[in-house]
């Protein structure tokens, strides 16, 4: 196995790494200083394969207050939007310096979560504390739609791999949720964990398939069409579960972050207890994790100890 | 003033008492001192909050009454281990000098008082981020935070040029949704 490419992102802790989805060697993490309860925000842009550790910065952009979620364009490849604790998100093109190219003010609390849309590639979403979710286009200065149902914080949003129309919201009201951006109200609600929910994501070749996370420590795999019960349950985590990824490679492998510091790779397709892999080199909470869409096994973690690690995972099965 | 007024009438107690009450946030000399104290590092916040209160045992005694810090740090550890007593520590005077009159009071002197009120469930944070929530919590400045202009980018924004590219998933062929079922391994 490789070695583990590293960079600090000296003063800042990791919130969320986001790889590109047009350059395989770039990434970006969205970090806040004083642990997100004060102070300043910082987004970096970072090039893999380079510095003496194996990753370099190559653009850092400072906010007011701390970064919280960032997703790339999927129709730019030089922009990339962030969500702040300030309520703001901001839209930055990565050819310029120092300041974002749009700014919008809704939001009333922290915004957690920020998605763009993987099939209408036009639009994303945002989901904040203010338990409102917005849908954005970064051309119009207002938000084109609000969403008011969760009835507590809103810690992560997901969209649909394959319908441009269809995203998932998860919830401190132990509520999992999947909207149709064309309906005004939910159209289908899931009461996925007996605590909040920090975490989710959208299975990229099961369509029926989300994946949550939750401060009851486990992470739970969930087949919309059978709602009364998770399908699976994968133990193992100590503390919360702050995120998951689905594979963009492989149906059934899941990564998930942790306040245990650990970062772990399941295999929904193995027996036993499913762990594939567990990442331990992080020594505070790991708040991000992502999987390059380019290298296979490629891995990003962002952690609360200022640490970027990016590893290869061995040896994972490509069961689709 | 009150530098010099009696502690004769006082019993040990009160005075340890009279220390802990004292509203340090509102005394502006100490929050002062009190800044180049928090400037430095330590090794962890254990030794951070011991320099803390020996800033203020030092404090209380200069401007107020004298409090020895061994004295004060074996009243706390009974208070928190033991309902309070008004007799309990009768035989301990505080002051600057130590003067502590028995040998078996001496072996507590070394153990700083360390409540185990952390639930089992919960998630160790980092030392760091709980004095931030203290300074915080008390009003407190939190040191080196930027104002950042908000503003929008002057420049133009870039062209795009690229198409976007596929996705890994996005090259399978349609119709996975039939196999769509979570395999159950077991």
């Amino acid at each position: 196995m490789a070695a583990v490419m590293r960079y600090r992102t000296a003063g800042y802790n990791g919130y969320s790494i986001e790889y590109s989805p047009f350059f395989e060697n770039r990434i970006a993490c969205a970090s806040a200083a004083n642990f997100g309860i004060v102070g300043n925000g910082r987004l970096w842009v970072l090039g893999l394969g380079a510095g003496p550790e194996g990753i370099d910065v190559e653009k850092v952009y400072d906010t007011q207050d701390g970064l919280f979620d960032c997703a790339w364009s999927e129709v730019h490849e030089n922009q990339i939007v962030t969500s702040s604790g300030d309520g703001s998100i901001k839209l930055w093109d990565v050819t310029l310096p120092d300041f974002p190219v749009r700014n919008w003010s809704e939001h009333t609390r922290e915004v957690f979560a920020v998605k763009w849309n993987l099939v209408k590639k036009d639009t994303f979403i945002s989901g904040s504390w203010d338990q409102t979710i917005k849908l954005w286009n970064p051309e119009v200065p207002q938000s084109l739609t609000t969403w008011q149902e969760h009835t507590h914080c809103i810690y992560q949003t997901a969209w649909s791999p394959t319908s441009g129309d269809i995203f998932a919201s998860a919830s401190g009201d132990h509520t999992l949720k999947v909207w149709d951006v064309r309906q005004p109200r939910s159209v289908q609600t899931v009461r996925a964990h007996n605590a909040e929910i920090l975490a989710l994501d959208w299975n990229k070749y099961h369509p029926n398939t989300l994946v949550t996370g939750s401060v009851d420590h486990s992470v739970k795999v969930w087949d919309l069409r059978f709602p009364d019960r998770e399908a699976m349950v994968l133990l193992g985590h100590d503390y919360a579960v702050r995120r998951v990824k689905c594979s963009p490679h492989s149906g059934n492998i899941i990564a998930s972050a942790s306040y245990d510091m650990t970062m772990r790779i399941w295999d929904t397709a193995m027996g036993g207890n499913r762990l594939a892999h567990v990442h331990d080199q992080h020594t505070e909470f790991v708040l991000g994790v992502d999987m390059s869409m380019f290298f296979e096994g490629q891995v990003a973690t962002c952690a609360w100890d200022e640490q970027i690690n990016v590893i290869q995972i061995p040896g994972l099965s490509m069961k689709h | 003033m009150s530098a010099t007024q009696s502690h004769t009438s006082s019993s040990p107690d009160a005075i340890f008492r009279e220390f802990t009450a004292y509203n340090w946030d509102k005394d502006q000399r100490f929050q002062q001192g009190l800044q180049s104290i928090l400037t430095k590092s330590y090794d962890d916040s254990a030794k951070k909050e011991e320099a803390i209160e020996k800033a203020k045992c030092f404090y209380y005694s200069k401007f107020f009454r004298p409090i020895n810090y061994l004295q004060y740090l074996k009243w706390k550890t009974d208070q928190s281990s033991a309902s309070p007593s008004p007799d309990m520590s009768n035989d301990i005077m505080p002051t600057v000098a130590s003067q502590s009159s028995t040998g078996e009071k001496e072996e507590k002197n070394d153990i700083l008082p360390q409540p185990s009120e952390q639930k089992v469930s919960e998630p160790q944070y980092p030392r760091s981020f709980q004095e931030l929530c203290e300074m915080v919590a008390r009003g407190e400045e939190v040191p080196g935070i930027r104002t950042i202009p908000n503003k929008i980018n002057e420049a133009p924004p870039s062209e795009s040029h690229l198409a976007p590219r596929r996705k890994p998933w996005e090259t399978k062929p349609e119709g996975a949704e039939g196999a769509s079922a979570v395999q159950t391994a077991d």
